[in-house]
């Protein structure tokens, strides 16, 4: 190529380079920042216009190029002033996350002292020169505790207690209550639940303010549910539950609180506070008596309570249901779970023997009779009370038929063991000895977890049930957890290596699942659930 | 005759004054000298300030532990190899590199085999390059079948042994303090070394069963702590132990220990370490243990920025906490990261292959170590790539494998160089 046509080439990229459009914030957000700050009325519109600023700079990294031009405007707007300090040390702060979340490491080693004085800095003046009432007081406070959060030195708590001061004052003659929430929910992800809780009702106290129509508050809390804040959901509904408390309508009360408690319940899929559901329940208890509570109604509290792994609540509330629906549809089932819980819970194996018994004395064998048979026959075998246990488990094999093959199957097996003078599966054994034993009761389920990924399959129906386990601390020296699992639909394959297990169930029924945890010194704790196959 | 009587008995009264003079200034001298006088301060020891703040004193001066693990196992040998004996002397290497970061003190957790070649190692590293040395003992940790703190002639054993270490070292002035243990705590659980005794066995809860085993091992301890501290008054004598465990229990049977030696791996920070030591064992901290590995278990290679990120972050918050740190708890003095240089055989120490492979395999998971954490089985922490200095499997410099400093290295050594607090410090000035 010739050399006038290589340098023609070469001055018109030169060109390009120089006037081609940069993506830089001075270009995309600076003018439209720079006009707002210009104008803000006062501190409140100059924060917004930050907040602004901040949503547009940041997703352009423009950190340091935003900041110089947000200095520059609040030049032009005392205003202003106080927040460009504040959207600085925001901006460095955004800087250090991003470098470190995309490991740019160079510049994070170079600069990260120098940005982290900056930080440092800028909040000192904002906290200088401006009052709680300030809305961008409240967002520096808030600032300042993540930040110190984020490294967890020394001033992480003194922030946290600078912050809800602030907000406290803050609350107090504030109008726009978003901080508020903004605040609550940094918390929340900083598992700060206490005081993230205490912002929010400071939030929910200022929106509410306004609000006389019990059905906008059901409303808000709804729509709170939905964008699935719980915790918004339940200051809401707190102050809902107040005005309900005071409502001439008891009748209609009731139905609307348990409209809320079905809202929070236990379920599979969603969003769910069995804490909070067993409050509303509780209150509307308070309201009507026990009798306010139908067979369905009663039958979730109590279903509720069995998944929040409240047992002797659980226990008590499906008694109440089989004193109240002994011949209801779901009499069997609950009849079922209050002798598990009393055996594997409550370690109260008399209570559990004599459910069973009941149960077994029904003329229909549906899948619970059969299931608690069963149950009769495991504690039997357990006892070493052989004939004990071989009858329970004929009468299985006398009932059952070929409707429940499942059973049927362990049913044989545990016969097996009993005919050849075996002993009792060693898991079944073990988990009995860790649910009944007194001496086993510092296993309280607290150390180990279990958890189903579908509590109401149908029959056939793939579920998978893991494990947690709180591991003994043993700094760099790894201890050997093995799982045992014990119950229903284990497979034969699940060895101790097996945090988890995959498993169906062909039989309708309560299944009882159990997991033993053990270290190379001994068992660690134990786990039981229940699984519903309808 | 009247004027020459006056003259001498004038002159008697002189030499008597005179006497009665020279009697006091010698009893003042005698009084100086001897009963007043104070006893000559140790030559390193803890000073307590206010508000349970507390400095490290060396050579009368306060002295920040700037430290590193240091185990240099070559290349194929295991942890079996006396490296005090090496011919290569790895540590006139090392100390020249650790020197020009900046390290002044160094941690070992056991002597080696030849008393004259480690005083040699501690008198080099001293002389030489004006480092350090905290010498430590396993207490038997790692013997087989288990360390068994509850029998007597195991007691005895062990106790002559360390005994017999601070006799053979205390006079060296490369000496800084001795640790007593790592994380042997972690025994008195029952999940990792477990030992017993009768007592403990007829003992059917594990809750008192794990004190038992704690008041045992703390009141060793203390045995050991009181016996060193009659042989040995100028240096310290550290707990070592694994981050918090137990320390409710060494309040109570190890009072004369003079400070506690932590092992700590908590990622990016220690979290509220220095405040809760505070309140339970109210001792000076020694981080004798920290640090971060230097391979991404998720990604599967080397990640030399992920391990300078960590250990910058952990520096900041101990500095934070010196007696000098206005905003921390001022109980730290210091600490020894893990470590100076890879070690090739801690993946499987008996494999030939194995010691002479960079094994990659994690031994080991904290999710506090975030950025590779969702490895296979969370297992993330990759024992053989802790070091601030990598090892050459292809180079040998001075007859010992190329020393190959990390990123670590140099972001400790510009962090030392101005930490935020001297910063600040200068500042007011």
């Amino acid at each position: 190529m010739k050399k006038k046509t290589i340098r023609a080439i070469m001055a018109l990229v030169a060109l390009g380079v120089l006037f081609a459009p940069a993506a830089h914030c001075e270009d995309a957000c600076c003018p439209a920042v720079s006009r707002d700050l210009a104008q803000a009325p006062d501190g409140a519109s100059a924060f917004q216009s930050l907040e602004k600023a901040a949503a547009c700079c940041f997703k352009q990294q423009a950190y340091a190029e935003c900041c110089a031009c947000v200095r520059d405007a609040a030049q032009k707007n005392k205003n202003a002033l106080n927040g460009a300090d504040y959207f600085c040390a925001l901006a460095r702060y955004r800087q250090l996350k991003h470098l470190e979340e995309k490991q740019l490491w160079d510049e994070y080693f170079a600069k990260g002292n120098e940005y982290r004085e900056e930080i440092s800095s800028n909040l000192d003046k904002v906290f200088k020169e401006t009052r709680p009432q300030d809305p961008v007081h409240l967002a520096a406070r808030l600032l300042a505790y993540r930040f110190h959060k984020d490294m967890e030195d020394a001033l992480a708590e003194e922030t946290l207690a600078s912050l809800m001061t602030a907000a406290a004052e803050y609350a107090r003659t504030a109008v726009d209550a978003g901080l508020l929430k903004e605040a609550a929910q940094a918390l929340e992800g900083y598992n700060e639940r206490g005081k993230s809780k205490e912002l929010y009702k400071m939030y929910i106290n200022k929106t509410v303010a306004g609000v006389t129509a019990p059905g906008e508050l059901s409303a808000m809390a709804f729509g709170f549910l939905k964008d699935g804040n719980l915790e918004l959901a339940e200051s809401v509904c707190d102050v809902y539950i107040g005005k309900l408390d005071q409502s001439a309508d008891k009748k209609a009360a009731v139905a609307e609180l348990a409209r809320l408690a079905d809202a929070f319940v236990y379920k599979d899929e969603g969003l769910k506070d069995p804490q909070y559901a067993e409050k509303v329940f509780a209150k509307i208890e308070d309201l009507e008596g026990k009798e306010a509570f139908g067979e369905e109604l009663l039958y979730l509290r109590g279903y509720n309570l069995e998944k929040a792994q409240e047992w002797a609540r659980a226990k008590d509330i499906y008694a109440d249901f089989l004193a109240q629906f002994a011949s209801g549809a779901r009499a069997g089932k609950v009849a079922f779970k209050l002798g598990v819980l009393s055996a594997y819970c409550l370690r109260d194996l008399k209570a559990a023997r004599e459910y069973f018994q009941k149960l077994g004395e029904k003329e229909h064998a549906d899948a619970h009779v059969i299931a608690g048979l069963y149950q009769l026959g495991l504690f039997a075998q357990w006892e070493d009370d052989v004939a004990r246990a071989k009858g329970a488990y004929a009468k299985i094999l006398e009932k059952a038929g070929s409707n429940y093959p499942e059973t049927t199957a362990l049913t044989k097996q545990r016969m097996n063991e009993i005919e050849e003078n075996k002993l009792l599966d060693s898991r079944i054994k073990d988990m009995l000895d860790a649910s009944l034993r007194p001496e086993y009761a510092i296993f309280d389920m607290s150390r180990v977890q279990i958890a189903a990924s579908k509590y109401n399959p149908a029959k056939g129906e793939e579920v998978s049930i893991s494990s947690t386990a709180a591991a003994p601390q043993s700094g760099c020296m790894q201890v050997n957890l093995e799982y045992f699992w014990a119950g229903d639909g284990i497979p034969a394959s699940a060895g101790p290596e097996a945090t988890s297990i995959k498993t169906s169930f062909k039989e309708p029924g309560t299944k009882v699942i159990g997991l033993l945890v053990k270290t190379p010194s001994g068992l660690l704790d134990r786990a039981v659930d229940f699984v519903d196959v309808e | 005759m009247k004027s020459s009587t006056n003259k001498r008995s004038h002159a008697s009264e002189v030499t008597g004054h005179r006497l009665l003079l020279l009697a006091a200034c010698g009893l003042l001298l005698v009084v100086c000298f001897s009963g007043f006088s104070k006893k000559p301060r140790p030559a390193v020891y803890i000073k307590a300030l206010k508000n349970s703040r507390y400095q490290l004193i060396v050579a009368n001066r306060p002295y920040i532990v700037k430290g590193v693990c240091y185990n240099p196992i070559p290349i194929g040998l295991n942890q079996d190899y006396d490296w005090w004996s090496d011919p290569y002397k790895p540590w006139l290497v090392d100390g020249k590199l650790m020197q020009e970061m900046g390290i002044n003190t160094i941690r070992v957790y056991r002597t080696g085999e030849n008393p004259e070649s480690v005083k040699q190692v501690i008198r080099d590293l001293y002389e030489n390059f004006g480092i350090r040395t905290i010498l430590g003992h396993w207490l038997g940790f790692w013997e087989y079948p288990c360390p068994l703190y509850g029998d007597k002639e195991f007691h005895e054993r062990i106790k002559k042994e360390v005994l017999d270490m601070v006799a053979a070292y205390k006079d060296e002035p490369g000496v800084l303090l001795w640790i007593l243990g790592n994380e042997n705590n972690y025994s008195c659980l029952g999940h990792v070394n477990p030992w017993s005794t009768e007592e403990i066995d007829r003992e059917a809860d594990p809750q008192k069963q794990k004190c038992l085993r704690a008041k045992i091992y703390y009141s060793f301890i203390n045995e050991l702590a009181q016996e060193i501290h009659k042989l040995d008054p100028d240096h310290p004598v550290a707990l070592g132990n694994g981050e918090l465990v137990m320390l409710d229990a060494a309040k109570q049977y190890s009072p004369d220990v003079d400070l506690v030696a932590c092992i700590i791996y908590r990622g990016k920070t220690f979290g509220n370490l220095f405040k809760s030591l505070k309140v339970t064992f109210d001792k000076p901290l020694l981080l004798s243990e920290f640090g971060a590995d230097a391979y991404d278990a998720l990604k599967q290679k080397e990640a030399q920025d992920m391990q300078a990120f960590f250990l910058e972050a952990q520096w900041r918050q101990i500095y934070d906490n010196l007696a000098a740190g206005k905003k921390g708890e001022g109980n730290c003095v210091g600490g020894t990261m893990f470590e100076w240089s890879d070690e090739w055989w801690k993946h499987n120490p008996v494999d030939v292959e194995s010691l002479r492979t960079h094994d990659t395999a994690s031994n080991w998971s904290n999710g506090s170590y975030y950025f590779d954490i969702e490895a296979p089985k969370n297992m993330n922490m990759n024992e053989e790539w802790f070091g601030l200095v990598g090892v050459s499997a292809d180079e040998k410099e001075s007859g010992i494998d190329k020393r190959v400093p990390r990123k670590a290295y140099y972001v400790i050594r510009e962090f030392w160089k101005n930490p935020a607090a001297k910063k600040k410090t200068e500042k007011k000035r």
